[in-house]
């Protein structure tokens, strides 16, 4: 018997060490054109277990799960858990649960709306946090 | 993994049914340093900083969801110049906190967030 998603998180937090990912994910709402650059940072304990392996369950339950009306049993708490992955398959996987499809998948636009860059390139200065924006010029990160 | 299976936990004075301790306990936490890592956590796959002009909103997702979007958020902030505002239930496996904080060089170390959830897990 597969033992529920948070107990197996909860197991993986006491045994496994965290890693701060070297990663970030910048990403821009299409809908929002106004709004600034979303930064999104790994969690250090989902970051150890997708690189453990056998904690997550495998990304489509969640899309899968995003259509289930709340209150009825979703599919990802007793899926059988995937095996160990790369950090940069983990970023892969984050984005597909935690962005939404319109960004990652659907968004057919010129613009760059998504890139995943080192950590040293967001900026720590936050005096203009409300207006950064994904650079458009190629190899140029940040706001 | 072990699994203890029992009805009621005791202290050998008082007892309680496990149920209590079950649905009593956070199902997620996180403590969120505005310098955008995350010192400690348990249950969340990533927090997106959203900026804006204050009041900036930070979105926590969960790993594991909760059943429905009627589970309860506790936030808080330290720092003098944070201030947790709102929150908004986004759905059931991610919430959004809307905090104050100074958009200033000096805040990229402070500002310090901190969230609990409470409920019923999928």
């Amino acid at each position: 018997m597969i033992a529920h998603l948070w107990d197996r998180l909860a197991d993986a937090k006491a045994r496994l060490d965290p890693v701060q990912s070297k990663y970030r994910v910048l990403f821009e709402n299409p809908a929002e054109p106004e709004a600034p650059a979303s930064v999104l940072v790994p969690d250090p304990n989902f970051m150890a277990a997708a690189l453990a392996g056998d904690v997550l369950p495998p990304i489509d339950t969640y899309i899968r799960d995003q259509s289930v009306p709340d209150g009825q049993p979703k599919e990802h708490p007793y899926a059988e858990p995937v095996g160990a992955m790369t950090e940069e398959e983990a970023i892969e996987y984050l984005v597909m649960k935690d962005i939404s499809p319109s960004i990652w998948r659907d968004y057919n636009g010129n613009r760059t709306i998504m890139k995943i860059v080192p950590v040293e390139l967001i900026p720590s200065d936050r005096s203009f946090r409300n207006a950064w924006k994904i650079s458009q010029a190629e190899q140029e990160i940040a706001a | 993994m072990s699994t203890l299976n029992v009805a009621n936990v005791t202290d050998g004075t008082t007892s309680v049914p496990t149920g209590y301790v079950v649905n009593g306990s956070a199902k997620a936490f996180n403590h969120l340093n505005s310098n955008l890592s995350v010192a400690n956590s348990l249950n969340i796959s990533s927090c997106t900083d959203e900026g804006g002009s204050a009041p900036n909103t930070w979105s926590m997702n969960m790993t594991s969801a909760m059943d429905n979007t009627n589970y309860v958020v506790t936030s808080t902030a330290d720092d003098n110049a944070a201030r947790v505002l709102s929150i908004v239930y986004t759905s059931s496996s991610a919430y959004k906190s809307h905090v104050y904080v100074t958009n200033s060089p000096s805040s990229s170390t402070g500002n310090v967030a901190h969230s609990t959830v409470h409920g019923d897990l999928a």
